[in-house]
């Protein structure tokens, strides 16, 4: 029994881990998938023309999820630097069971409206004054309406990536807890000022679910964890490697050096003494030299 | 609980940069003991703690630290040798007096209600709480017999008195007053009745008679000790000779009497008696009344006014008459605020006559011991609750103007050097090493008023919760001056901002902003000169502060610009000039704030939009739009921490050099915010459920609201104690289901320079010399990693030096009341259980699950620095040097060198030996040159 519950416990943070990273991304929204809303679950039918989409999306309610398929529909609204916010498209969410209860949100789209001349006329403005769009979304999409989540970027770094934008969808368990708006392009300081090319937005969508950290590793065997009694002793041998074996002279060097100098001592010692006869004699001339040079 | 006595470690010889301070806050309740023995007073503090002070000097015998979260609601001293405490969860704890060793402990009841604790004339101990009294023997804390008045319904604003046998209670039921007779042996009660039913606004309840003010402006006095009580009623009008429009029963206990407050500002002193009531002294002017002693079988109190903000009048009232021999006049530092509690004892002189001294507590929390018409010692109590810090610079030294009060002479300087010349040679004597100690300790030199080379003079600028500001030196602790502000007493946040620091006019004083504000909607700010503690001007606020923003920009008077943000999200610019304005507007498109509401579950990010008008309060006000927000759900998250990078915090590189010869850059975003989120959940122990408890912590760029990074713990708990420092946090939770603390570190690294090669960078628009802006995505990488830390944290903060070269330590403040110095390189997400020889060469400490405690790095040695709530860190000019100040009803200072001190000798290093050295080189080269030379010379003659 005691082998099996860390056993299940590992089981059980692995299966967390693989499900948590299953719960990670849904990115990589083309333009042509834009038509998708509104169909069948099981097979995506060919897009259909973005006029037609437009004019369906601000006939459609606030938010709904049609009750036979488990869609759900929520809106993304915009504002000028500070003006009332406005719909500027609709996201089409599916919705799934939660790993921790609840449900969650997937395959989230977005198809966005044209800008209207107002609208365009506002942004330029925006522009001008390097003000802020704003965009907000609810924060609860199975219940949409108040609270909602903020987010805004300087509109003339819309303009300099030409409208392309970028939208990370941070969520936990079907609730928006932020989305992070910025541009597809660089936006250093000071902005300059840039008109967009076209005026069609071009949108990346990133949805984010939690990462779960690393727990502590249990490796510390002498700090009484439960690695002993998981592991076998072959398991702990093979992880108590033996130090790799040193050479000769690296394990014994503090010794040779030591050895050789007494030696080599010893050699000019007896070397010395069988020059001593003669040794006062070559001594006296040396002392002698250097005197004569300085007496000069 | 725990105790300390006075062993201050920072006394020993091998912790020379330390200062430990002790306080014990607050005093609320006080009983002196002066029969025998030493004379000493056992007092009771808000931030319960027990302590006894020397009556003569002020210095604490001992104390005990009880729980903070139970305060302490009764004080009584029994038997002569016990001090005894009622803590509010109905815990009673009995003290020997002499040494303050626990002798017995009760626990009563568990519910937190407020009680009273009175001492019987048995000497028993009689707890009343809500209408149920128990009764303790104050020998060995056994109850001896409890009785419930009401039957478990609440009686409010209980008041208790003895006389003889009986015990009579009284207190409202309702609306109404219930009275009751208990016998003190047995417990048996007798709920007493009245002959009309009582409705009182206020009563009070003396010697077996009550009073009781009723709403006709009538005074109902009755005996109890009738089974049914005669109620006696007096006008207050024909009593005092005076109409009355309202008047009240102050709760000030008078042994036979009471005390009524009018309108008209003067009081009354009314004796109550068989015969019913009369009016004993009249008193202008609201005194404050001390507790009652018994002086020759009557009873005496003292009565103390504030003739101006300098004098106070000390005047005893003895049965009916004033104690003539008793009226002083009292000369105190106006600095203390009014007199909020003053407690009498009597005490016979030399010349056989009574003389009476007061214990007074401040409104600035200190306390004060009165006698013979003098302050004979007072304590700076409001130490004991820091609220915040800043740092100031001492002035420089000037050429010819000597600021040190103590100058060393020569002879001084000398005799110094020959102790510690010793000391090295290890010749020097046990007395002499004391000298050397004591001289090393009350070197002038450390407290001298002026900067020093190494930075480690400094002023510790501390702001309490009582509104007193206090500038502490970091030499020797000691108090330059203080400052009690008493609008900032009634404010419930305070905080300290630097608003200006002179580094241009460098002779002129550093001022700090001092900022109230309370929950009605008004704020209060006052700006004091650090140096000197004068209050330059100040300010009352129409508006609560939420946040206030120190603007990068000075104006040509070096004055901080600062942005306060009232509850409507309006900024307010300081200072208001016309420089300032125009400075402001420049910079005013990148201004961003955020707002974080913990009760809500969102912050919100505003930016500042556009100059209004401000109306009749004048000033500069701006606009504010809301530009991001992120909101946690409720259900699952609740706010626990968020915290931000220091903003005066420097960083040597951004690079990091790893042992591959990789280099990783740094993400040194100044606006990221680290918020941790945990569970909510009920406080129960024991309701957590493992499985069901997370920890979430975010990232947050605080100008666009982008979520940098969000990582998840399962089976977290808070409290959460966050550390954010250059591109990394530190958070310390409980882990549920190891049972154990955890510590986890992120670091980000910026990757969108990878590939770029070092000329680029040095070129380029990656490196941090180069403004950078958060609406131009980053490719961001964030490394994490978790240790189970073995202690209960407190508090965490981490070091700062002057350059931010030096490697960083995190201080963590652990339930044991230490601060402890972690060397970040444990908390390296980048540790592996088996590091390549290149990791090794880089510093990788090989993975353990676990952080280390290693004795050595308690930097408060063997101190305790009780209910630690804080740690500041300061550089030093000597880059490899912090100076640590850690706060709680203690102070602690000391100097820590993460690295070791690379860059200094230590202190204490001596000269002379250096010196002597040299000389007998020197003398030893020349001796041995003039004898080479004379056997250089004997040899040619050969």
């Amino acid at each position: 029994m005691r082998r099996l519950v860390p056993a299940i416990a590992f089981f059980a943070t692995l299966l967390a881990i693989a499900t948590a990273s299953s719960g990670f991304q849904w990115d990589e929204l083309d333009d042509e998938e834009w038509g998708f809303m509104g169909s069948s679950p099981a097979s995506s039918p060919p897009p259909g023309p973005q006029s037609d989409l437009a004019r369906k999306k601000q006939a459609a309610p606030e938010a709904s999820s049609s009750p036979e398929s488990n869609k759900l529909q929520f809106p993304l609204e915009h504002a000028f630097g500070g003006s009332e916010f406005t719909r500027a498209g609709v996201f089409t969410a599916r919705l799934r069971p939660s790993l921790r209860g609840g449900q969650a949100l997937g395959k989230l789209r977005l198809s966005r409206l044209p800008l209207s001349g107002a609208e365009k006329q506002a942004f330029e403005e925006l522009l001008k004054e390097d003000g802020f769009y704003t965009i907000r979304v609810p924060a609860n999409p199975l219940s949409p309406g108040a609270p909602f989540v903020i987010s805004s970027i300087k509109a003339r770094c819309l303009a300099i990536a030409n409208l392309k934008e970028r939208l990370d969808i941070h969520m936990d368990q079907g609730n928006i807890i932020a989305v992070g708006y910025s541009a597809g392009a660089d936006c250093p300081y000071p902005r300059e000022l840039k008109h967009p090319a076209s005026w069609t937005f071009d949108t990346h969508i990133v949805s984010k679910g939690g990462e779960q950290a690393k727990t502590v590793l249990f490796n510390d065997f002498g700090l009484g964890s439960t690695a002993d009694d998981t592991l076998g002793d072959e398991a702990m041998a093979a992880i108590k490697k033996p130090p790799p074996e040193k050479s000769f002279w690296a394990k014994y060097w503090m010794y040779i050096i030591p050895l050789g100098l007494i030696v080599m001592n010893a050699i000019t010692q007896v070397a010395n003494m069988q020059e001593e006869p003669g040794a006062p004699a070559g001594g006296g001339q040396q002392a002698r030299a250097p005197a004569a040079v300085r007496r000069r | 609980m725990l105790s300390s006595k006075g062993w201050d470690p920072c006394l020993e010889t091998s912790f020379l940069h330390c200062r430990h301070q002790e306080y014990i806050g607050k005093v609320t309740h006080a009983v002196f003991q002066t029969a025998s023995g030493k004379k000493r007073v056992i007092v009771a503090t808000e931030k319960s703690v027990v302590a006894s002070l020397n009556l003569r000097s002020g210095e604490i015998f001992w104390r005990q630290v009880l729980e903070e979260s139970e305060p302490i609601d009764g004080l009584q001293v029994a038997l002569g040798k016990y001090a005894v405490s009622l803590s509010r969860g109905g815990s009673l704890r009995s003290f020997h007096l002499p040494d303050g060793s626990l002798i017995w402990e009760t626990s009563l009841y568990t519910s937190p209600s407020p009680a009273q604790l009175f001492l019987l004339p048995s000497d028993d101990l009689l707890v009343l709480k809500q209408g149920i009294v128990y009764v303790v023997s104050s020998a060995d804390g056994r109850l001896l017999w409890t009785s419930d008045l009401l039957d478990e319904s609440r009686l409010a604003q209980t008041s208790l008195s003895f006389e003889g046998k009986n015990i009579y209670v009284a207190g409202f039921s309702g609306s109404s007053l219930a009275l009751f007779r208990i016998d003190a042996s047995t417990g048996a009660f007798t709920t007493l009745k009245t002959t009309e039913p009582l409705n009182p606004s206020s009563f009070v309840l003396s010697s077996g008679v009550f009073a009781a003010l009723d709403t006709q402006g009538n005074i109902v006095t009755g005996l109890m000790e009738a089974e049914v009580v005669e109620l006696q009623k007096t006008s207050l009008a024909t009593l005092l000779d005076s109409p009355v429009s309202s008047a009240q029963l102050l709760p000030d206990k008078i042994p036979g009497g009471c005390v009524l407050s009018t309108d008209g500002g003067s009081i009354f002193v009314l004796g109550l008696d068989k015969k019913g009531v009369e009016v004993l002294q009249q008193i202008q002017g609201p005194p404050v009344v001390s507790n009652s002693i018994v002086l020759d079988g009557t009873f005496a109190q003292s009565f103390l006014q504030h003739i101006n903000s300098k004098e106070i009048r000390v005047r005893v009232l003895s049965g009916k008459e004033w104690i003539e021999t008793a009226e002083e006049t009292v000369e105190v530092d106006p600095n203390k605020g009014g007199v909020q509690k003053v407690f009498m004892n009597a005490y016979i002189k030399t010349d056989r006559s009574r003389g009476f001294r007061v214990l007074i507590v401040g409104q600035d929390h200190s306390l004060a011991l009165l006698q013979q018409g003098k302050v004979v010692w007072s304590r700076e109590e409001a130490l004991a609750s820091v609220v915040d810090t800043l740092t100031a610079e001492l002035p420089l030294e000037k050429a010819g103007v000597s600021v040190a009060e103590v100058e060393h002479d020569l002879y001084e300087w000398l005799k110094g050097h020959v102790l510690r010349l010793k000391s090295t040679l290890m010749l020097a004597t046990a007395e002499e090493q004391t000298a050397l100690q004591a001289l090393r300790l009350n070197n002038a030199d450390k407290t001298k008023m002026t900067r020093d080379h190494n930075g480690f003079r400094k002023l510790i600028v501390v702001l309490t919760s009582s509104g007193k500001l206090f500038a502490l030196h970091t030499g020797n602790g000691g108090i330059v001056w203080s400052r009690f502000i008493p609008e900032l007493s009634t404010k419930g946040s305070l905080k300290l901002y630097p608003w200006r620091i002179p580094h241009k006019h460098v002779d002129e004083n550093a001022v700090a902003l001092v900022l109230g504000s309370s929950h009605d909607g008004t704020g209060f700010a006052a700006w004091v000169d650090m140096l000197t503690g004068s209050v330059q001007e100040t300010l009352a606020l129409p508006y609560s502060v939420k946040v206030a923003l120190a603007l990068p920009v000075v104006d040509s008077s070096e004055r901080r610009l600062h942005l306060l943000i009232d509850d409507q999200n309006k900024a307010h610019l300081y200072p208001t000039s016309d420089e300032s304005l125009s400075l402001f507007e420049k910079y005013m498109q990148n201004v961003y704030f955020y707002i974080a509401d913990k009760e809500a579950g969102q912050i919100e990010g505003y930016n500042i939009k556009s100059q209004v008008d401000a109306g009749e309060e004048g000033g500069l006000v701006f606009q504010s739009q809301k530009i991001w927000s992120v909101l946690f759900p409720k259900d699952s998250e609740t706010i626990a921490a968020i915290t931000t990078r220091r903003a005066d915090e420097m960083v040597h590189t951004q690079a990091k050099v790893l042992g591959n010869r990789d280099v990783w850059y740094k993400y040194l975003n100044k606006n990221m915010v680290f918020v941790a989120t945990v569970t909510p959940q009920d406080s129960r122990v024991g309701a957590a459920n493992p499985e069901e408890t997370w920890l979430v912590a975010y990232l947050i760029d605080s100008v666009t609201g982008q979520i940098l990074h969000r990582v998840s713990h399962a089976h977290a708990q808070g409290p959460v104690h966050v550390v954010f420092s250059e591109n990394w946090v530190v958070y310390c939770y409980f882990n549920v289901r190891n049972h154990r603390h955890e510590m986890s570190v992120l670091e980000v690294y910026d990757k969108s320079a990878d590939g770029k090669d070092v000329l680029q960078l040095m070129l380029g628009r990656y490196n941090a010399s180069v403004p950078f802006s958060s609406f131009s995505p980053r490719n961001l990488e964030v490394k994490g990693q978790s240790y189970f830390f073995p202690s209960t944290v407190r508090t965490m903060s981490v070091t700062f030096t002057a350059r931010g070269i030096t490697g960083k330590q995190i201080l963590v403040g652990t339930i044991g009341n230490q601060v402890i110095a972690l060397d970040k390189r444990f908390l390296d997400p980048r540790r592996s259980a088996d590091p390549t020889p290149m990791e090794r060469e880089e510093g990788v400490i090989p993975l353990s699950e676990g952080l280390p405690l290693f004795p050595q790095s308690y930097l408060t040695h063997a101190a305790r620095v009780e209910e630690l709530r804080g740690i500041i860190s300061v550089p030093a000019r000597l880059e490899s040097t912090c100076l640590v100040f850690a706060y709680g009803i203690d102070l602690f200072f000391t100097r820590t060198a993460p690295s070791r001190t690379y860059d200094s000798l230590t202190e204490d290093f001596s000269y002379a030996l250096l010196l002597i050295t040299i000389v007998v080189l020197v003398v030893a080269i020349a001796v041995s040159m003039v004898l080479s030379q004379r056997k250089e010379l004997r040899e040619k003659w050969k």
